[in-house]
């Protein structure tokens, strides 16, 4: 805890056995509620073993099992494809041509601000596709374009000295993209891209919705 | 275009019906996240313990699975409440550990010299907490607040498969009246359009105000 130790001294005797006190008593004004679900939980028989012998039947747990291989194959589709997706549309909004850039910037910023679940029901209803294609659809263009934005501010970040000196070696425009400038973006930006993707995984369970 | 004028009145109510949802939760979420932040950084070692198992478990939780949750095991327990405030609840819950988090990183970019100062004044942690670190906080952290609250407004659309009266909602009302599915959405992707763009340009606003100039 050293960043938030400017916060507060260092406890001393007489504070921290008034912490001990404070920490006693939060723990139970914590943990009552918790104790009274229990107790709730208790009082309705959750607890008893005819409630649990569902999950011992095979069937039940094959049906478990199916959904999370469901589950992974969705997401799995969706990373991938919104991974290609937000490249193709970094790549469009760092381009040279004013066309380009505006298209992608467009079609990022309105994907953006819609909400997973509209896409979803849009791909889903109106052109009339599978579950699954719909979900992996809706999902795929909305990391795709926040992605995008993640990739394009990683290359941003670059420093400026390292693209130049890559154009002044003579490489090409994709040259220098490909070998100098994604490289160390993605580096940068490997934490931000990991946490889309777990927003990607997490939105998987909106297939429910539509099913 | 008819599908706008003929139904005016139900676009209406499902607009106002999501603006609901996201004020109330945003108003619940920003609470829950100040407290929560406050509790992750206090001396006391329980607190500290309860703000991190809140914000773990709401933040690796898909927002489906929570309102699945609140909305059938809450009225199990003889707690009947409407949907709206149900929907309410899950949003909001979910969205204060991303709050608390924001906030949390806010108060770790403030200067160590500020907290120290306020202690050698001779403040106790919530003087220094609320007079001098989280005002200084608050700056920074105005922009994530903002693309936090943008998510919550379209997270909203989940409530809509729990009959809760918003946008999304109103395409099963209007496609089983047999109009132009392709407009019906339209109009709803309008309608959040109108939303988000409207919280992003109030961040704006008040990231020029208070914000910190870089």
């Amino acid at each position: 805890m050293t960043e938030s130790t400017a916060l507060y001294d260092i406890p001393g005797p007489q504070a921290r056995r008034r912490h001990l006190i404070y920490g006693l008593a939060s723990t139970v004004v914590l943990l009552a509620p918790a104790g009274w679900i229990i107790h709730l939980l208790f009082d309705t028989d959750q607890f008893t073993s005819t409630k649990w012998m569902p999950f011992e039947y095979e069937g039940i747990q094959e049906l478990l099992l199916r959904g999370l291989g469901n589950t992974l194959k969705a997401f799995a589709y969706a990373s991938v494809l919104s991974l290609a997706l937000g490249a193709a549309l970094a790549a469009g909004r760092l381009s040279e041509h004013r066309v380009l850039r505006w298209v992608s910037g467009l079609v990022v910023e309105f994907f953006r601000a819609m909400p997973v679940l509209v896409m979803i029901f849009f791909i889903f209803v109106a052109l009339k596709v599978q579950p699954l294609p719909a979900l992996v659809a809706g999902l795929a263009l909305y990391n795709g374009s926040v992605l995008a934005e993640v990739f394009r501010t990683g290359v941003h970040a670059v420093a400026r000295g390292q693209g130049e000196a890559a154009y002044a070696l003579g490489m090409r425009k994709t040259q220098v993209m490909t070998y100098v400038l994604v490289p160390q973006a993605v580096r940068a930006m490997l934490p931000a891209i990991i946490s889309q993707l777990v927003v990607a995984l997490k939105d998987t369970s909106l297939g429910f919705l539509i099913t | 275009m008819d599908v706008l004028t003929d139904n005016f009145s139900l676009y209406g109510e499902g607009f106002l019906g999501t603006v609901e949802l996201t004020v109330y939760a945003s108003a619940l979420a920003l609470v829950l996240g100040f407290v929560m932040a406050s509790f992750r950084v206090a001396p006391v070692g329980s607190f500290r313990v309860f703000g991190t198992v809140w914000v773990t478990a709401l933040r690796n939780t898909p927002l489906t699975l929570l309102f699945f949750a609140v909305m059938l095991g809450l009225p199990r327990f003889g707690l009947v409440l409407p949907f709206e405030v149900f929907a309410v609840l899950a949003l909001g819950c979910y969205t204060s550990a991303f709050i608390c988090e924001a906030l949390r990183s806010g108060i770790n970019t403030v200067p160590r010299g500020q907290g120290e100062a306020a202690r050698g004044l001779g403040m106790s942690f919530s003087q220094t907490l609320s007079t001098v670190v989280l005002p200084q906080a608050f700056r920074t952290v105005i922009p994530p607040i903002g693309s936090n609250l943008i998510a919550l407004a379209k997270n909203s659309a989940i409530a809509g498969a729990f009959s809760v009266t918003e946008l999304l909602g109103t395409y099963k009302t209007l496609s089983e009246l047999g109009y132009s599915i392709v407009w019906t959405f339209v109009w709803i992707a309008v309608g959040y359009l109108i939303i988000t763009l409207g919280i992003s340009a109030l961040f704006h606003v008040m990231e020029k105000h208070w914000g910190v100039a870089r």
